[in-house]
């Protein structure tokens, strides 16, 4: 039997925004080759795992590992596919030439766009059925269309990671079906996808592992495991946002900073 | 004659320079524009002049009079000082974006009025010379702007050429750019140093107020003209180079002077008016552009409603002659008492279908529809017949009222839609008042 | 490069004297000495003002000798003057036009140098008036008569001894100026053309390069251009530069002329412009006073200065 390396392996993360912890003392390791899910409630720390695994964000604290490997040595290997919002949809471009920057970093800086990259936009355009409409502005696609040409791009890219932020909010049924189907197809090729979401009923259809947290890692494993009303409540529940309360508080008197009152 | 004139030294330098300026200017504004950071460009421009004025006295105290080196480095100190400033006030100490870029601009251009005029009684040259930086001098540039701007514009062409997809990559989603580290510090410092210098030498011939217009309308007009970014990189140099080669142009043709003493009758300076004269090209591609302008979209509109009027005439002039009677040809008159509408409108319309050879006009005046008349108006009767019976039977609307909204939707229902309502409907052959609906055609 | 050290130096030492000698010169005028304070805008003013004046009165100047006129703005202390002073005079023909200048001097009655200029004697570019008459030293000669009446006022009993000094003064003007156009009238008819940085020298050129003739006819305005207008602070036009290069073609100007305080860049633009038809021009190497002084320069040292400069290059 073939040892599957971790797709990421986490040791300790911790991130602190200001002076308050986002993540606490993550530590995760998920093998390569699933569909996971990174649930939790709002603010609870999701959006910031991923950019602190990517690099985007420092943490205090902790390693990070991607198939076995630093994030430096790794960069061409993974896809990030950030939120529809952090994106300006009006800037000039085609759908096409959307999808080609996911080959950008194969390319490098002098090399020009040839067959290949042809060979691979159009395959990804194919793939999320986005053909058609492959000379459209981005502007004027629908919410599922940009998701879409946004999970073209990777695709296009051929990494191993993908790290996608709540790619199935606010978007058509159809796209979300399209988007499902080329997501599992990627897990049928060993590709490992990280996928933020928002929506507890529909995870458990969609991913096979799932990790939950809230600004501390409540569980993570297969998705059968995971789902059990104690650990969700864990998940969801108030209990631990009490810490977090206090925290800010007395961060906030030993700065000088205006308090609110608040009623536990 | 003119074209003596143009290369003439005294006319040759300021037009050079402006027209390669104007090019940097655009191609460095892109940049700018589309980092949504327009107002920085105003900011950073606002921010060089201090560091010019400390620039300058240490070049005259050196003897270096004409030297643009101190006065690069000096604005450049200034501008990173204020880009610094902008970013840690935003970022570490919260203040709002626009609050921020306001108090560096203001801070920054009063220390440097501060600065000239505590210099305006020890040195009045310099202090002359840099009060001309405020509003600019174009017309006593000589060839050595046009060398320098000729180099910086190669120096930028190259950066543009050479890092495009990073650039582009990190102006559309920086997240992607910094994860995949297409986009790194070295390139973006390179771009930021650029983009000083730009507004340095551009400064010269604009003005540290007028400066930003040119930074920024090319970038913004060309975007109102097209979608794909090289095309628009392509218009914003043009605009830029020509507002700027107009701007001195007419600045001098059109200058004149009365009397022998030079007495002026009309004043033209140049940096204002390269500014109006982007400001005018702005406004034509606001008015005249063909996605969106507004005069575009005014002309679109009354098509349309001129469309809707020919479709309703012949749609009456269908069922009149296909539908019900046997006659072939309407008089004018039953026109009238079906379609009430002034003469000289239903006038101009049978003139338009006629000349679309959709009716023809007998010469008593009645009006028969040709072979393409009577295919346009069964679609039409078609379209308007099929939607009533969907209004009908899915939105479930009672049948007295689903006319009005056929009325407006028989214009707009496209074939796609006509397809889809078919197959829905099951090939209806009554609509919901019992009249029939005309069979499907394949195009005439 | 060298020459560039001298420049400099010059401005330094001229800066730092004037900044100087303005702060001494203004705290001795306000002592309570009993004598009259007058106040004066222009340097040439003060010295006129100064040379009638006498033991009686302090004098002191608002604008800096080395400072432009054109452009001064009221600084800290200005007010205090000229709530100080007894009697204001001004240079006038709009030269002290900035906002807040003009407001004070009506506010305190400022006396023009120039009212009793008749209207032919005035040169007007269509609606504005030229200022520049310190240049022509006949015309400036006449405020003798005005000042002389408003330090008669103060000091009724001196009046004659005011009376006589005016005379004095006005007749070594009237001299220096039968002098400087001797000197001028001696250079060649069709050499006596001059071209400056600024429209400073109308009266100048009108009083000491035009034949008699022309004044009347009002051919004399083709013996001076420059491509900036009568205040240094307007902008120029290419048209303008283009229209002095045609003037020095046409009239084969050898030597052009800088002036001090000024940007040279305007005149550098010239040389190219005539050197690209054919025609060599060259920058004088001293450069003209016209609306300032330099340390140590008096009036009558400016219009000598400029007159031997003058005469040396379009010889």
């Amino acid at each position: 039997m073939t040892k599957k390396r971790s797709a990421l392996d986490v040791r300790g993360l911790t991130v602190h925004y200001g002076s308050s912890p986002v993540l606490w003392d993550l530590s995760v390791a998920v093998p390569e080759g699933h569909l996971v899910g990174l649930i939790g409630p709002n603010g609870a720390g999701k959006t910031t795992f991923i950019k602190a695994v990517l690099g985007l964000i420092q943490g205090v604290a902790g390693t990070v590992q991607l198939l076995g490997s630093r994030l430096e040595n790794m960069r061409k290997r993974i896809a990030y596919v950030p939120q529809k919002e952090t994106v300006d949809w009006t800037f000039p471009m085609r759908v096409r030439d959307l999808v080609e920057m996911g080959c950008y970093p194969n390319l490098g800086l002098f090399r020009l766009a040839g067959k290949k990259t042809k060979r691979a936009v159009d395959r990804a355009l194919d793939l999320l059925d986005l053909s058609s409409i492959e000379n459209e502005q981005i502007g004027h696609l629908s919410g599922g269309q940009q998701q879409r040409a946004f999970l073209a791009r990777a695709v296009a890219q051929d990494a191993d990671l993908y790290f996608l932020d709540e790619p199935f909010a606010g978007i058509d049924q159809v796209s979300e079906q399209i988007l499902l189907e080329v997501l599992r197809e990627m897990r049928e090729k060993n590709k490992s996808i990280f996928i933020v979401h928002h929506d507890l009923i529909s995870a458990r259809e969609y991913f096979d592992w799932a990790i939950l947290l809230n600004t501390r890692l409540i569980a993570f494993g297969q998705i059968d495991q995971v789902f059990t009303s104690d650990v969700l409540r864990q998940t969801y529940g108030h209990k631990l946002s009490l810490i977090e309360d206090l925290l800010k508080i007395s961060s906030d008197y030993s700065k000088g900073r205006h308090v609110h009152s608040r009623d536990f | 004659m003119f074209i003596a004139e143009i290369f003439d030294p005294v006319l040759r330098g300021p037009l050079f320079a402006c027209t390669l300026m104007g090019i940097l200017s655009a191609i460095i504004g892109l940049l700018v524009v589309f980092q949504a950071q327009s107002l920085k460009g105003e900011v950073l421009s606002h921010a060089c002049y201090p560091g010019m004025v400390v620039g300058s006295i240490v070049a005259s105290l050196l003897g270096q009079d004409h030297s643009m080196f101190f006065v690069c480095i000096g604005a450049l100190a200034t501008a990173y000082i204020g880009a610094l400033g902008i970013d840690v006030l935003v970022h570490r100490w919260r203040v709002s974006s626009d609050s921020a870029l306001s108090f560096v601009l203001s801070f920054s251009f009063s220390l440097g009025l501060l600065l000239i005029s505590a210099i305006q009684r020890s040195y009045p040259t310099l202090w002359r010379r840099l009060q001309a930086l405020l509003v600019g001098q174009a017309a006593t540039m000589g060839d050595r702007y046009v060398v320098i701007s000729f180099v910086l514009l190669c120096i930028v062409l190259l950066v543009a050429v050479v890092f495009r997809r990073q650039i582009i990559a990190d102006l559309f989603d920086k997240n992607f750019s910094q994860v995949q580290r297409l986009s790194t510090p070295f390139l973006k410092g390179v771009c930021m140093v650029l983009l000083v210098i730009t507004i340095i030498v551009s400064i010269r011939s604009m003005g540290v107020v007028l400066m930003s217009s040119m930074l920024l309308f090319p970038a913004v007009t060309a975007r109102l003209l097209t979608d794909n970014f090289k095309t628009l990189s392509g218009i914003a140099a043009t605009i830029g180079g020509g507002g700027g080669a107009i701007g001195v142009l007419f600045s001098h043709f059109v200058t004149f002077s009365s009397g022998e003493m030079g007495g002026r009758a009309l004043w033209l300076p140049t940096g204002p008016i390269i500014c109006l004269t982007f400001s005018l090209l702005f406004a034509i591609a606001l008015l005249l552009s063909p996605k969106e302008g507004l005069i575009t979209r005014i002309v679109r509109r009354i098509r349309f409603v001129r469309r809707c009027f020919h479709e309703n005439l012949l749609k009456i002039l269908w069922k009149e002659c296909a539908e019900f009677g046997k006659v072939t040809a309407v008089s004018q008159d039953r026109v009238m008492e079906l379609f009430p509408v002034p003469s000289f409108r239903l006038r101009r319309a049978i003139r338009f279908l006629t000349r679309r050879e959709i009716l023809v006009v007998h010469h008593d005046g009645r009006l028969e529809l040709t072979a393409l008349g009577l295919f346009k108006g069964r679609r039409l009767v078609r379209l308007h017949r099929l939607w009533e019976l969907y209004l009908v039977e899915y939105c479930h609307m009672p049948k007295e009222r689903v006319h009005p909204s056929a009325e407006e939707m028989e214009h707009i229902l496209t074939p796609h839609i006509e397809r889809t309502l078919t197959e829905l409907l099951h090939n209806p052959r009554m609509d919901p008042h019992d009249k029939p609906i005309p069979m499907a055609e394949e195009d005439f | 490069m060298r020459r560039g050290w001298i420049y400099f130096v010059i401005l330094f030492l001229c800066s730092v004297g004037c900044q100087e000698a303005g702060r001494k010169q203004f705290n001795s005028w306000l002592d309570e000495n009993g004598n009259v304070k007058i106040l004066c805008t222009t340097v040439f003013v003060g010295e006129l003002v100064q040379a009638i004046a006498g033991e009686d009165f302090d004098v002191i100047v608002l604008i800096p000798p080395c400072s432009d006129p054109h452009s001064y703005q009221l600084v800290k202390g200005d007010d205090e003057k000229f709530r100080r002073a007894d009697c204001v005079f001004s240079s006038g023909l709009g030269l002290e036009h900035r906002g807040a200048l003009a407001r004070y001097l009506s506010l305190h009655n400022a006396v023009s140098i120039t009212t009793q200029l008749e209207k032919e004697e005035i040169i007007t570019d269509g609606t504005t008036v030229d200022p520049h008459v310190w240049l022509d030293l006949s015309l400036w000669a006449k405020g003798v008569d005005c000042v002389v009446d408003v330090l008669a006022q103060k000091r009724e009993r001196d009046r004659a001894v005011y009376k006589e000094r005016g005379e004095r003064v006005r007749r070594s003007l009237l001299r220096l100026h039968k002098k400087i156009r001797s000197l001028l009238q001696a250079i060649p008819d069709d050499r006596r053309f001059l071209v400056t940085t600024h429209n400073a020298f109308q009266y100048f050129s009108r009083a000491y390069l035009a034949r008699d003739e022309e004044w009347l006819s009002g051919e004399w305005k083709k013996r001076c251009r420059a491509p900036e207008g009568l205040s240094p602070e307007s902008q120029i036009n290419t048209r303008d530069l283009y229209a002095v290069v045609e003037y020095i073609l046409e009239h084969g100007v050898s030597t052009i002329f800088a002036e001090h305080g000024m940007n040279r860049d305007s005149i550098e633009r010239l040389v190219d412009g005539a050197r690209s038809k054919g025609h060599e021009v060259s920058i004088a190497k001293e450069m003209l006073y016209s609306d300032s002084l330099g340390t140590g320069v008096t009036h009558i040292d400016m219009l000598e200065h400029n007159a031997r400069i003058i005469a040396e290059a379009l010889a």
